[in-house]
This record gives structure tokens, sequence and C-alpha cells, in this order.
């Protein structure tokens, strides 16, 4: 289970990156006048949010399964899940993921 | 069961506190399921389960919306007048793609022009001779026509001009297209060879004249085109256009109800824990599972 820590990490990093590529695109989307070359950027990338959705899910249950290893509560439990849904959030939870487990579970993140 | 180890446990108490105080403190009380400690949690849950659910049966009822739509392949269908499915200045009807229809009026050769990348039926390069036809009078507004398919080396010159007086014909509608590639490919210095179907730039040729925001595919080229070598066009916008987007309204909906899915299961596990952990309370129980449970700070 030691692959668990480093999953999470890519995971997070896709997740995170797929966020904020869909929530410009949605932006450019619906915000930007239509028939510009960047409004039609936005409707042309408008499938990533299948594919974010879809990691997503994995994400959900690695993050699951590490919590349960990490042994975090709830609250943290849906902190780390939330962190997929806000664009920009997840960085920061990856970072502090990674200080906690290296602080408090050595075994976890060596690979 | 996991059993932990004490050093995971002092870990998960010195963190317990970090979400601000969210998690509850739980009392020495054995704690049930209907325990008011528990209802913000099952709350929680109502509407996260509740929410999800919604939301994948909302997609699910627009996945098989566009399934209804897009299941009757409509280009076999018998024609109609054109004015039945579309007027002058409305958008394009979702029932009205690939329908054949009966157009009957004057051709406009002023807006003749060629759309050069059009496969032909064996794949090959070629263009559509294309002129709008004014339907009804003269003055009316004119939907624009492909008359056939002609090889990539076809110019206008040797093609016949398109029969003047009333004409009858039947073809596939098909909506207005999008500019190919940035209307880059336009670099042949010949206004009567475009890239793409456009309205706006049949627009040009033909002032004053108003025209349709869709055109039709003869079925059939006329006589005269067909003896000058014109072959009929093939549709290449077939019904299908919005496929994608259905499969996309299923598989949100899939991602919906497997996320109302997990939260029950997170529901359930959160419960259980909190209530088998002071069940279990007494010399023999683990003390390491105290730790699952997060202490105010």
């Amino acid at each position: 289970m030691t692959r668990l820590f480093p999953t999470y990490r890519v995971l997070a990093l896709v997740v995170g990156v797929l966020l904020v590529v869909g929530a410009l695109s949605s932006v450019a989307k619906y915000l930007l006048e239509d028939g510009t070359a960047l409004q039609q950027l936005g409707d042309d990338l408008t499938p990533i949010w299948i594919i974010h959705g879809w990691i997503y899910m994995v994400y959900v249950v690695v993050a699951f399964l590490l919590s349960q290893k990490a042994r975090w509560s709830m609250p943290q439990l849906l902190l780390l899940l939330v962190a997929g849904l806000v664009p920009g959030l997840i960085f920061w939870v990856e970072r502090r993921v990674v200080e906690r487990l290296r602080a408090d579970h050595p075994e976890l993140v060596r690979t | 069961m996991v059993k932990w180890s004490d050093q995971s446990c002092e870990a998960g108490d010195g963190r317990a506190g970090e979400e601000g105080g969210h998690g509850p403190s739980y009392p020495e009380e054995v704690l049930r399921w209907w325990s008011v400690r528990l209802w913000g949690a099952h709350l929680l849950a109502l509407v996260c389960v509740g929410f999800a659910a919604g939301m994948g049966v909302w997609q699910f009822d627009a996945w098989q919306e566009r399934r209804a739509a897009e299941q009757e392949d409509l280009t076999e269908v018998a024609p109609v007048p054109i004015t039945d499915v579309i007027g002058p200045d409305d958008p394009f009807p979702r029932a009205g793609l690939g329908r054949p229809v009966e157009v009957s009026g004057t051709f406009l050769d002023a807006g003749t022009v060629l759309v050069s990348g059009r496969d032909g039926a064996d794949g090959e390069d070629g263009r559509w001779l294309v002129t709008p036809l004014s339907v009804g009078e003269p003055d009316q507004p004119a939907v624009p026509v492909v008359r056939g398919w002609v090889p990539a080396d076809a110019s206008l010159d040797d093609l016949p001009a398109p029969p003047t007086g009333t004409v009858d014909l039947t073809g596939w509608l098909q909506p207005t297209e999008a500019a190919r590639g940035g209307d880059a490919a336009d670099d042949e210095a010949d206004d009567r060879v475009v890239p793409s179907l456009r309205v706006a730039d049949l627009v040009q040729l033909l002032e004053g004249q108003d025209l349709y925001g869709a055109y039709v595919v003869a079925q059939e080229p006329l006589a005269a085109d067909a003896s000058a070598g014109v072959a009929a066009a093939t549709l290449d916008q077939l019904p299908p256009a919005s496929r994608f987007t259905g499969l996309r309204n299923i598989l949100y909906a899939i991602e919906w109800w497997v996320f109302a899915a997990f939260a029950i299961f997170l529901w359930w596990r959160h419960v259980r824990d909190a209530t088998t952990e002071r069940a279990a309370d007494g010399p023999g129980a683990d003390p390491a599972d105290d730790a699952v449970v997060p202490s105010k700070p």
C-alpha cells in the first residue's frame, strides 16, 4: 500500500490541472463574447469536465484510502474531497498532505 | 477492521484539531445512530446524496431526451416543403437536420460559388457547386442549394449556369456551416471559391438578399448539371451531430450516481465508527480506535 501516497500525489496534480483548465475554459465559454476565438476554445474544451469527473472519482477513492491509512478525521477527508472541486485549492491541500504525512507517517511516504 | 499502531494513534490526535474544530468531541456516553450528535452527519449525508442523485437524474433525463431526438434518422422520411421546417430568420431546428425538404423557386446565379475541400462519394477531394435559390418568388429569402459535387480542378467557367425560371427540387436540410480552419484556407484569390458554406460569405455576393440560416443538399443533380459531370453531393452533417453531447450527459449521470453511492458509504462508515467504538468502550477495547474520532484542539 505504499503506492497510495505517490498515487495520491499524481492524482491530485492531474485533478488540479484539469480543474484549473476546466474553470478557465468555462469562464471563456460563458463570459466572453460569442464567436471570439477564446470563447470558441472554451467551448471546445468542455469535454475536460468529463475527464475531470472520472479522474476525480478515482481521486475520491484514493483520498479515502489514504485518509484511512493516516487515520484522518471525517472533516479532513471532506477537505481532501472538496479540494478536487475548488479550482486551485488542491495544490495547497496536497502540500499540506505531504507535510502531514512526512511528519506523522513516514512509513507511508517512503517509496 | 484495521488495527492501528499506537504511534499512528498519537499522530492522529496531534492532527485532529487542525480542521478548526469541526469535528465533534464525543462524551463518554454511548452513541447511537439516532443520537443528536450524529444528526449533523445525517443531514450532510442526506443533502449530499440528494443533490448528487438529483443531478444524476437530471443528466439522465437530458441524455434520454437527446437520444430520442437522435434516434430518428430523418434522411429517409417523406420530404416536406422547406417552409414547414424552417423560416428565413429561424435558428436551425434540431428536428430539421438531414430532413428531406422540397424547395421551389428561382436560382440566383449571382450567388453561385464553389465550396472547396469536399469529399466525393469515393473520398476524393472536390468541390460543391452551390447556388442560392429564392424560395417562392425571386425577391423572397433564398436558401443556398448544393447542386452537386465536382472534382477539385473544376472551375465555374466550365460548369453550366443554373436553370432560369421556377425550379422544384428535393434535398436534405443542413445547418449553415461555421468557418473552417479560420478561413485561412481561402488563399485562392477567387471570390467564387470559398472554404465553407457560410451564409455570411454568400450575402456579400447577393446584396440585399435575405438568406436562410441553412442550406439544402440536392438529392439528385439537376439534369443539365448531371450531363456536365456534376455528381450528387454527399451529406456531411448527418443527424448525430450532437451524439457526443448525449454521451456526455450519460457519463455525467453515472458520475453523479457514483458520488451519491460514495456519500452513502462515507456516511455509513462514519456512523458505524462513531457508534461501535463507543459501544465497545471498555478496558478491552482497542484504545487506538479513539483516534479515528477527532477531538477539539
